[in-house]
């Protein structure tokens, strides 16, 4: 073993070069980082689980099926009602419900929150539905019991086809206007993020579409959604679902890595920023993660590209791209944002459980699957089109992403300093483990 | 350029536990050894010297460098931990290319040193060997191309031999010696064999603190005339341990042939205290040439 001294003696390594390495260093990083993510069999799992779950859910979404509607035709789908008569009779067989079960379902910051009212407030609540219905609670309750009764068997299906079909009628002479003043005050004694609110009573009720609302629905279809991007927003509903979850696996494996490997000490003695290493990674395993995504969702566009063409309209091509770079991409790096966070502060797999907890309430706390976008993490859309809907709900949607985005590159960032922290730290030798959590508190 | 380490009071201290205390070492270019008994903080040293670990107290600077510059410390220095690992499914180039990485390295700078760095440490045949699949012996080195490959003027190698076979642990040795020769390697170990070969300045850490600073030769002239070798009757050999710092026996039927220290001939001292205790007989005890590991143990035992 001879070592050539010379070489170092030479400088090959000179100062101009060293700067050129240092712009370099985070290409070459975030590509080392995308193999070493291609190593991982959670990885592989993520991918299986995903397109299993993408198939399953999309396999009863037929292209053959999609046909320009004809009059004459007995069912054109379902669509969310304007008419303020439904609604009404909708939202307040819901308040029956919440009233007599004390129960009301609450999202005031996107997660799911019960409320219960105290005795003055549900009689409060009582009167609301008397001034409404002109009906006392007891004459609603039997109303809903004999309706219910009627549907005896159990069943979700039944249940649900229950629930759809019970409406509460207004009193005679009772508006739209005074209906909002009453949804107020029940929004007053619930709190904020209930069902009862105006945005939300206004998307939750459903009824079958007439030929000429199919019929705009269908134009709609072809020229605002070019066809491709309906469908791909379908396919985001069902990919946020699971990518609410899926990835916390895929981050917080990537985020224990060194700790498994036991390369901290070495990776901490590098010159290498913590900025460097933490970006580096987390970005090669956002886009690791977004691949498979964009892959399925370029593959279930194609035959609907062509079917557009049959339609003889022009297909969104980059559809599999657009949509989910806004629908889905935020989504994926909040939850790999948390699990890097988490892991980084913690060392542990703790990430998982919240995140689990997080996804499973986000995807329950919807009060519709189309819209209702709020903060939830994962944004709803259940539907093939409504294309108007959609131009109406858009901003919120946005706000939503953007949110994420944000609160994303926050967490990436409060990651970078805790790595900073640690490092500064250092490593207590007796027990191998991290003075840090014990000194954290006083660092910050 | 200041080739050099100057650590002056420098005191660490976990919670209530003292690690070091006011340690004070110049620590010139060339090998350094740093020698101690397992949990004598030179890890802690070693640690704070690679920015791992924050001081308590003292100064200290690295070719002239405070180390409060951590990023510029880092720049110049390369570390081999004691349990050097890396990830277990990259090859040796992988693990190697990786690490340039992170020691700011361009591509062009990588396309040659990662292959060269691997040859200087007998890695270039096994490159494709995954990190998983290789011995203690073939992670050192590997650990120690790392440690080089950014050219830092320092290196820091903390127990490198400890669990290698022989030949492994003198070709380490022969490889710390040569990358030496421009640059400052601080060498931590528990192994007096590593120290006596490669070092000419060493440091002796017990306790968190110096007890010993300078070249080996300063090292040996402290036992100087005070190490013997003498036969006693192996069943006396407890009673003599008692009683002398031994610190080499070869066993041989009923005899033990010991090498003690003490600063009288200890044949003389029994011949004079004979009488009030006639428990132990040596034969001539012979004065002999100390060694390091003599040094060492009685400057241990001294404290």
């Amino acid at each position: 073993m001879k070592i050539d001294v010379g070489y170092f003696a030479k400088g090959v390594w000179k100062k101009s070069e060293k700067k050129e390495g240092k712009k370099a260093m985070f290409g070459a990083l975030f590509l080392k980082e995308c193999r070493q993510v291609l190593k991982s069999l959670v990885y592989y799992i993520y991918v299986v689980v995903f397109v299993l779950f993408i198939n399953s859910q999309m396999s009863s979404e037929s292209v053959e099926e999609l046909q320009e509607p004809v009059p004459g035709q007995t069912y054109y789908g379902e669509t969310v009602t304007q008419d303020e008569t439904l609604i009404m009779e909708g939202t307040l067989a819901d308040l029956v419900q919440d009233v007599c079960h004390n129960s009301f379902a609450t999202y005031p910051l996107g997660f799911y929150k019960g409320v219960n009212l105290t005795a003055e407030e549900i009689e409060q609540a009582e009167e609301i539905l008397k001034n409404c219905t002109g009906k006392s609670m007891d004459e609603l309750k039997e109303e809903m019991e004999e309706h219910f009764g009627g549907y005896a068997q159990n069943g979700m299906e039944v249940r649900m086809e229950a629930a759809a079909s019970y409406r509460v009628p207004v009193k005679e002479g009772f508006t739209y206007e005074d209906f909002e003043t009453a949804m107020e005050e029940v929004c007053h004694l619930v709190g904020r993020g209930s069902f009862y609110e105006k945005e939300s009573y206004e998307n939750r009720v459903y009824v079958p579409m007439t030929y000429e609302q199919a019929r705009e629905e269908f134009d709609a279809l072809c020229t605002k959604d070019n066809l491709t991007r309906a469908y791909i927003r379908l396919f985001c509903d069902y990919a946020g679902i699971v990518l609410a979850i899926l990835p916390i696996f895929v981050g917080v494996s990537g985020a224990l890595r060194d700790k498994r490997a036991k390369v901290q000490q070495v990776m901490f003695s590098k010159p290498a920023s913590g900025a460097l290493i933490v970006v580096s990674r987390y970005l090669a395993n956002l886009v690791m993660l977004i691949l498979p995504v964009v892959i399925v969702a370029f593959l279930q566009q194609r035959p609907y590209y062509d079917k557009a063409k049959e339609f003889g309209v022009q297909g969104d091509m980059w559809a599999f791209l657009t949509v989910p770079g806004v629908w889905l991409l935020p989504e994926v790096m909040i939850v790999l944002a948390f699990a890097f966070l988490i892991t980084e502060l913690t060392d542990s797999i703790a990430a998982i459980f919240i995140q689990v907890a997080w996804g499973i309430a986000s995807l329950f706390g919807a009060s519709t699957l189309v819209g209702n976008f709020g903060l939830r993490l994962v944004a709803r859309w259940n539907t093939f089109g409504s294309a108007e809907l959609y131009d109406t709900l858009k901003e919120e949607l946005f706000l939503n992403r953007g949110y994420y985005f944000l609160l994303a590159v926050i967490c990436v960032l409060m990651t970078v300093i805790i790595y900073e922290i640690k490092r500064k730290m250092g490593t207590n030798l007796k027990r191998n483990h991290y003075p840090f959590e014990e000194s954290f508190g006083k660092a910050l | 350029m200041d080739m050099s380490i100057e650590i002056r009071n420098l005191t660490k201290n976990y919670g209530r536990k003292q690690a070091l205390w006011d340690v004070n070492l110049s620590i010139p270019q060339g090998m350094f050894g740093l020698l101690g008994p397992n949990g004598a903080g030179k890890t802690t040293l070693m640690k704070i010297l690679t920015t791992l670990v924050k001081k308590t107290k003292g100064e200290v600077r690295i070719c002239g460098e405070p180390l409060e510059n951590s990023r510029k410390i880092r720049n110049m220095t390369g570390y081999l931990p004691q349990d050097f690992s890396m990830y277990g499914n990259m090859n040796a180039y992988e693990a190697l290319d990786y690490l340039a990485v992170l020691s700011g390295m361009n591509k062009a700078e990588r396309k040659v040193k990662v292959p060269q760095m691997l040859e200087k440490v007998n890695l270039l045949e096994k490159r494709k060997v995954k990190v998983r699949a290789m011995s203690g012996g073939m992670k050192r080195r590997l650990g120690i191309a790392q440690a080089i490959i950014h050219d830092p003027k320092v290196i820091v190698v903390d127990e490198p031999t400890a669990g290698l076979d022989p030949e492994e642990r003198v070709r380490f040795r022969n490889l710390l010696c040569e990358i030496a020769k421009d640059r400052i390697v601080l060498l931590s170990t528990h192994i007096v064999g590593d120290i006596e070969a490669t070092c000419e300045n060493i440091a002796i850490l017990n306790q968190g603190e110096i007890c010993f600073q300078g070249k080996v030769t300063e090292l040996l002239s402290l036992v100087e005339g005070k190490v013997y070798r003498t036969e006693i009757a192996a069943a006396d050999l407890e009673k003599t341990k008692e009683r002398y710092l031994v610190t080499g026996i070869l066993t041989t039927g009923s005899t033990a042939n010991i090498k003690i220290i003490s600063d009288q001939n200890p044949f003389l001292q029994e011949k004079i205290s004979e009488e009030k205790l006639p428990e132990v007989k040596f034969s001539a005890a012979k004065q002999v040439k100390p060694d390091v590991e003599d040094a060492y143990m009685y400057l241990m035992h001294k404290k």
